[in-house]
């Protein structure tokens, strides 16, 4: 009895693994090797057309279900599986934010004759290297999206964290006023991507501007705008000049926007920005909040992502990187971008 | 001599259980006042007390169930659940009331539902309150396919605005559910029944009460506030964040655990609460006043719940001894006028 109700309830966590669809968390790295969406002289020739009739079954696992970024990479993956690799059948499920259950899920795919997998990569979350590789010995091809994969088995389609940082640093660096005084959201201590970002910030506007002064910083647990707005509203006790606020992701500095404006501070002289190009991103951007902030095209990377599996499915490519350029995102060009967002669904 | 001494020391032991909470929030305003100039300002005062407002919320929810002898750890999900609804609510309605309506709505059915797999299929709280957490979190993002609302009108201004110019509505909020909380606990009957159930359902079952009805409106009465809350943390966000609130039903039992709340059931109070609630809050504030990592203020926060918790228990256990040496010698004739 016991053994029955150990493999149904089994059968059951698996099953549940694969209904839901979800959402995770922006990470990678930086890898020389790598190459860039600008700078690809060697890319692949096969595109999307190519495989169109190719057959194939794949999983899309993202890493949480909680993160709009993850929502955004996966809507764009099924979007791109959907319409140019229709005889591909695919489904979508997530990590629930347990690394752990790669393994889980990498196991389950070998044994039920997927092809291949096309994983949101955690960035420092695990040392997943043997998994991938034990799961390519069985004969499965997996593509990371999001973060690099120093595994020597999957392919990768990523951005690079501290260059987009850093194209967000010179353009601040460009535009703070003299002396400005301004708050410094970190992110997760000991997150790969925000440490990337911090290092960027720290070298590139910081150092470049030694006038430029941070009033406070902290570390922001989980990325997430409730914690950021608490951060805010007491730093907004204690400084009454707030001229500018970085931040490592777009919702944390919207955060810091938010509480500004409840405070009844005036923030049209405020300078603000961002990573990731998230649609509140951009619509603040439009409307006159926040400055600045880099696209992490969540679009590009599923596509490339896809792209990659598929041509280590057919067999033409062993494994390979691609790096995804970051695009900053001011008013000049917001409206391209909320355009995108509409596209895909996330603006309504 | 010792007789009386025993008793001094007895007294002020209760004292310290009962009133132990208030000198620590005194101490904490203290420490506050020398670290930095600006924590005793109201500005200070409002916006702590905007931050703890969903959590000390939460934790009257939590009071109210703990005193009964129960606990949700479903509060949070049901936050974001009713949160996401009712933003939906005020985006088709345009009307506050209604998207309070929904929230409270959708609470007090899952609070309902926990009651029931409590006291009808008799599963331990842990057990259903815990199912009751992935259900409302996987519903949540079933309900909204994982994706944020990002543009939610007016919504906002329900935390954003101030009584009188000076006391964020959150905070109202707050107040008026303390207030409700006590009236509750203190002044019905209902509240009466909470604590005799808690202290012990046998006797309570043997004195006429109900327990299954009264453990139902209990639930009743947690939902209520957990809706509530979940209108003010979605309005403070400013966005429907599906994701929100994870793991917010630890910080609103170490709330009330802190404030004086009894695991064991049929003790705590509405103001020691709130005055939990503060204490946590002051403690997040000073040291990001001071710039230190939250995650310090996490293992403060640990350590308070250890310190509650431990004080709680040792004064039960030294009641019982005190029970048991009672009922071993003859107690001595008390001195006094004659």
């Amino acid at each position: 009895m016991k053994r029955i109700l150990a493999l149904v309830l089994t059968a059951l966590f698996c099953a549940s693994l694969c209904a839901c669809s979800d959402t995770g968390q922006a990470d990678s790295q930086t890898d020389d090797s790598a190459q860039s969406s600008a700078d690809a002289p060697e890319a692949p020739v096969q595109k999307a057309e190519d495989y169109h009739d190719v057959k194939a079954k794949i999983m899309v696992i993202g890493k949480n279900s909680t993160d709009p970024f993850t929502n955004w990479l996966l809507t764009a993956a099924e979007k791109v599986i959907k319409e140019s690799y229709p005889n591909v059948e695919y489904v979508v499920t997530n990590l629930n934010d347990d690394p752990s259950n790669i393994v889980t899920l990498l196991d389950q795919c070998v044994l039920d004759g997927y092809d291949g997998v096309l994983i949101q990569k955690g960035s420092n979350s695990i040392n997943s290297d043997e998994w991938y590789q034990n799961a390519t010995a069985e004969g499965l091809k997996i593509s990371a999206i999001n973060a690099i994969a120093k595994d020597g088995v999957a392919s990768c389609s990523y951005a690079d964290d501290y260059g987009m940082a850093q194209m967000m640093a010179a353009h601040m660096a460009d535009i703070l006023p003299e002396n400005a005084q301004v708050v410094f959201f970190k992110g997760p201590d000991g997150n790969q991507a925000a440490m990337d970002r911090v290092d960027a910030y720290q070298e590139h506007l910081f150092k470049a501007r030694p006038d430029v002064t941070v009033i406070a910083e902290n570390f922001v647990e989980g990325w997430k705008k409730e914690n950021a707005i608490t951060l805010m509203e007491d730093w907004c006790q204690k400084y009454d000049k707030i001229d500018g606020i970085i931040s490592v992701n777009d919702t944390m500095a919207l955060a810091g926007l938010d509480v500004m404006k409840n405070a009844g501070r005036d923030i049209s002289s405020v300078y603000s920005c961002g990573i990731d190009g998230l649609a509140d991103g951009c619509l603040s951007i439009e409307a006159g909040g926040l400055t600045a902030s880099i696209l992490q095209n969540a679009d590009v990377m599923s596509e490339e992502g896809v792209r990659l599996l598929m041509q280590m499915i057919n067999g033409d490519i062993d494994h390979e990187a691609y790096i995804v350029d970051g695009v900053l995102i001011t008013p000049d060009n917001v409206s391209e971008m909320i355009q995108m967002h509409r596209d895909n669904g996330i603006i309504k | 001599m010792e007789k009386r001494f025993t008793d001094i020391r007895g007294l002020f032991s209760q004292a310290m259980r009962r009133y132990g909470i208030y000198l620590i929030l005194l101490l904490i305003v203290f420490a506050g006042s020398v670290l930095s100039p600006v924590f005793l300002t109201s500005k200070n005062i409002m916006s702590v007390g905007r931050q703890v407002s969903v959590t000390g919320i939460l934790a009257f929810a939590e009071t109210i169930l703990i005193i009964g002898g129960n606990v949700d750890l479903s509060l949070g999900s049901q936050v974001a659940l009713s949160g996401m609804i009712s933003i939906n609510t005020y985006l088709g309605t345009g009307s506050a009331v209604l998207a309070f309506a929904s929230a409270i709505a959708v609470c007090v059915c899952c609070s309902l539902f926990n009651a029931f797999a409590i006291t009808k299929l008799q599963m331990p709280g842990f057990v259903a309150t815990m199912s009751m957490d992935f259900i409302a979190r996987g519903a949540v993002y079933v309900y909204c396919k994982g994706t944020p609302i990002y543009q939610v009108g007016d919504y906002g201004k329900i935390s954003s605005t101030y009584l009188f110019g000076v006391v964020p509505l959150p905070v109202v909020f707050l107040l008026g559910v303390a207030v409700l909380a006590a009236v509750i606990l203190r002044q019905t009957c209902l509240g009466r029944n909470i604590y005799a159930v808690g202290g012990n359902a046998e006797a309570a079952f043997a004195s006429g009460i109900s327990v299954s009805r009264t453990k139902f409106k209990a639930f009743a009465i947690s939902g209520l506030f957990t809706g509530i809350a979940a209108v003010i943390q979605m309005a403070r966000l400013n966005t429907g964040m599906p994701d929100t609130a994870n793991g917010y039903h630890g910080d609103a039992i170490a709330a009330a655990v802190i404030g004086g709340a009894s695991f064991t059931g049929g003790a705590g109070t509405a103001a020691g609460t709130l005055v939990g609630a503060f204490v946590v809050g002051f403690i997040s504030n000073i040291l990001n006043l001071k710039g230190i990592s939250i995650y310090v203020q996490q293992i403060i926060k640990g350590i308070l719940i250890i310190i509650a918790v431990s004080v709680d228990i040792a004064g039960k256990n030294r009641k019982i001894r005190q029970v048991a040496r009672e009922k071993k010698e003859p107690v001595e004739p008390r001195e006094g006028p004659a």
